[in-house]
């Protein structure tokens, strides 16, 4: 396929301008339509003014202010995906070398982590990302998250079953001639045959689930589901107590977990941004060993994980010649090769389809009651929804409906689908910052005692994050926050 | 098909916000914008909205409906009547507003000009990266 086809889609409409995360909380931003127009230029083999191009566009305000949200895919009226475009952009840097930007070292520590040990090395990621001497002025952060348990150790550190793969991967993947946004281009014949289909069942939707009689429920929980269990790097790390919560809740859900251990960091949209190609090969290794323990269904916990299999997954499904190559690559390196049978589900959507709600009303004790709770979906669980497709991304309500079997309140807010700022919170804090605010305060002026959130990576930025919001004038958050399954 | 629309105003002059409701009669096959059309001439002058081509190719009638960004020729309105939805539609976010639906483009154009959006061709063309400098990565 032609390697800039979208981005010349493009009608300059500002759809996509209008909905921007970033662009809200600076408005310098260059945006998603001009770093579309960016591309067209860059990924066109007439033009020869590339590195000068990938320079400009790698200053502040450029493409590595991108939060990562999605809006501008989901409301694009053409199809030019331009958060793609901005990907391809990142991974053309990246191949040239053009890397002086905090979030191109951000995302390239993605990388070191996935080959070296498999996950995410949490703990080096601020150093490498901001520099040595910015991250000494953190150390009164980072104590602060030290003492709540979310800085995990580095020594021993915490390194993935067979990474020797992964790292044979990297070096395989990268004599094929793949590198920079020809790693995206390749999976845009199998992204251009998805079908807009929203998967919920409505009558899933609390208001009908409640009318079924709770004996057949108890009926159903005799029966248990295997499912192969990815439980991706946070829930490892600075996560931990949701890990420990999902194998907890996870028998009374009637769901048997396999958990999966030869497998790596899902490259969180980072890798997928510095070196596309091997992030696919990652990913293809995930849903292979999936694939391997005989489960129909790959369940995750995080937003993040969850795009970022689910689109790998669409590629490698709808491209045979796609995945012909990246079989036998993994191969090469002793890992299994992926047959394309797997389905990527987050935890939330296996609870909220079928009888999950009627099943978590019998074990939740009533643990909300008397609290008005939050609901915060964050973006990757909701776009872009031609990939993830479980809900409509403007107006879901799985959330919400576990909070009420919970025996909670639910309680609305226009930021309940916006983004929190995570990805860059690191590389452009101010923005974070600016996004992270809304969620926060709006929660708080409906009412509410606590925030939900089904991403570990929301929940990090929600609740540690909270304290720097504290610390500037005129912005107070009494919000605690808490992943739906604690 | 009778439709209904709320449409957030928007008086420059008097610097007004106010959500009005309208409801036009319209052919089945209207879309958002045919219904605007319709309102401008037989109920309300006074609205301003951006539009041109009418058929998804010329970009210019961008605004929100219910908190979305469309384009206002590519949302058929039939299912949204059938339902019995009054839907809101606002101007674009995250850039000024003119007057109502019409927003100030100029600092989209701004970031449009600074990608240097024209070819460069080989003539002018910045000195290329040397094969060690990729090689040494």
């Amino acid at each position: 396929m032609n390697a800039i086809h979208k981005e010349a889609l493009c009608i300059m409409c500002g759809c996509c301008v209008s909905e921007c995360n970033s662009m809200e909380s600076d408005p310098e931003f260059l945006g998603p339509a001009a770093l579309a127009k960016g591309f067209r230029f860059v990924g066109d083999v007439r033009d020869q003014a590339d590195v000068a191009r990938l320079n400009d566009y790698n200053q502040d305000h450029g493409i590595w202010d991108c939060t990562r949200c999605y809006f501008c895919n989901e409301r694009c009226p053409k199809g030019v995906d331009p958060r793609d475009a901005i990907a391809k952009l990142g991974a053309e840097s990246i191949r040239l070398n053009i890397d002086h930007d905090m979030g191109a070292k951000h995302a390239k520590w993605f990388v070191t982590s996935a080959k070296t040990t498999g996950w995410l090395r949490e703990t080096e990621l601020v150093p490498k990302t901001q520099g040595t001497l910015a991250a000494i002025k953190q150390i009164g952060f980072a104590l602060d998250l030290a003492k709540h348990g979310k800085v995990p150790p580095p020594f021993p550190p915490h390194v993935a079953k067979n990474v020797r793969e992964a790292r044979d991967l990297h070096d395989l993947v990268r004599e094929q001639g793949r590198e920079g946004a020809a790693g995206i281009v390749q999976g845009e014949h199998a992204l251009a045959q998805i079908e807009h289909v929203l998967s919920a069942d409505p009558t899933a939707r609390p208001q009908a689930a409640s009318r079924r009689r709770s004996q057949e429920a108890r009926v159903a929980a005799t029966e248990a589901t295997r499912v192969a269990y990815y439980k991706g790097c946070l829930a490892s790390l600075s996560a931990k107590e949701l890990d420990i919560s999902t194998q907890a809740l996870a028998p009374k859900l009637g769901l048997e977990l396999d958990e999966l251990e030869s497998v790596t960091c899902c490259g969180a949209g980072d890798i997928h941004e510095a070196e596309p190609d091997y992030y696919l090969h990652l990913n293809a290794r995930i849903l292979a060993y999936a694939e391997q323990t005989g489960c129909e269904t790959l369940m995750t916990i995080c937003n993040v994980c969850t795009l970022n299999l689910r689109q790998a997954n669409w590629q490698l499904k709808n491209d045979d010649n796609l995945r012909a190559r990246v079989s036998a690559n993994l191969e090469t390196v002793g890992a299994p090769p992926y047959d394309g049978t797997v389905d990527v589900k987050h935890l939330l959507w296996l609870i909220a389809e079928g009888d999950g709600f009627e099943r978590l009303k019998t074990v939740a004790h009533k643990g909300l009651k008397g609290l008005k709770v939050a609901p915060f979906y964050g973006c990757q669980i909701l776009r872009p929804s031609k990939l993830l497709g479980f809900e409509d991304p403007d107006q879901p309500w799985s959330l919400e409906a576990i909070i009420e079997a919970c025996g909670g309140e639910p309680v609305d807010y226009p930021a309940k689908i916006k983004c929190c700022g995570f990805p860059i919170i690191q590389a452009r804090e101010e923005t974070a910052l600016g996004e992270l605010i809304q969620p926060i305060e709006q929660a708080s002026e409906a009412g509410a005692d606590a925030i939900v959130t089904p991403c570990p990576l929301c929940h990090l930025s929600l609740d540690a994050w909270q304290s720097k919001l504290r610390k500037q004038p005129a912005r107070t958050s009494p919000c605690r926050s808490c992943t739906s399954r604690s | 098909m009778e439709v209904a629309l709320k449409i957030w105003r928007y008086d420059p002059e008097s610097g007004e916000r106010d959500l009005r409701e309208y409801e036009v009669d319209a052919p089945e096959w209207a879309c958002l914008l045919d219904v605007l059309d319709l309102i401008k001439d037989k109920h309300d002058g006074t609205l301003a909205y951006r539009k041109s081509c009418r058929m998804m190719i010329c970009g210019s009638c961008g605004m929100r409906m219910d908190g979305r960004a469309v384009l206002a020729c590519k949302e058929r309105m039939k299912p949204i009547a059938d339902a019995g939805h009054v839907p809101v539609i606002s101007a674009m976010g995250n850039l000024p507003i003119v007057k109502d639906l019409v927003v100030d483009m100029e600092p989209f154009w701004g970031k449009i000009r600074a990608m240097k959006p024209g070819s460069t061709p080989a003539t002018t063309r910045s000195p290329p990266r040397s094969a060690s400098s990729r090689s040494s990565r």
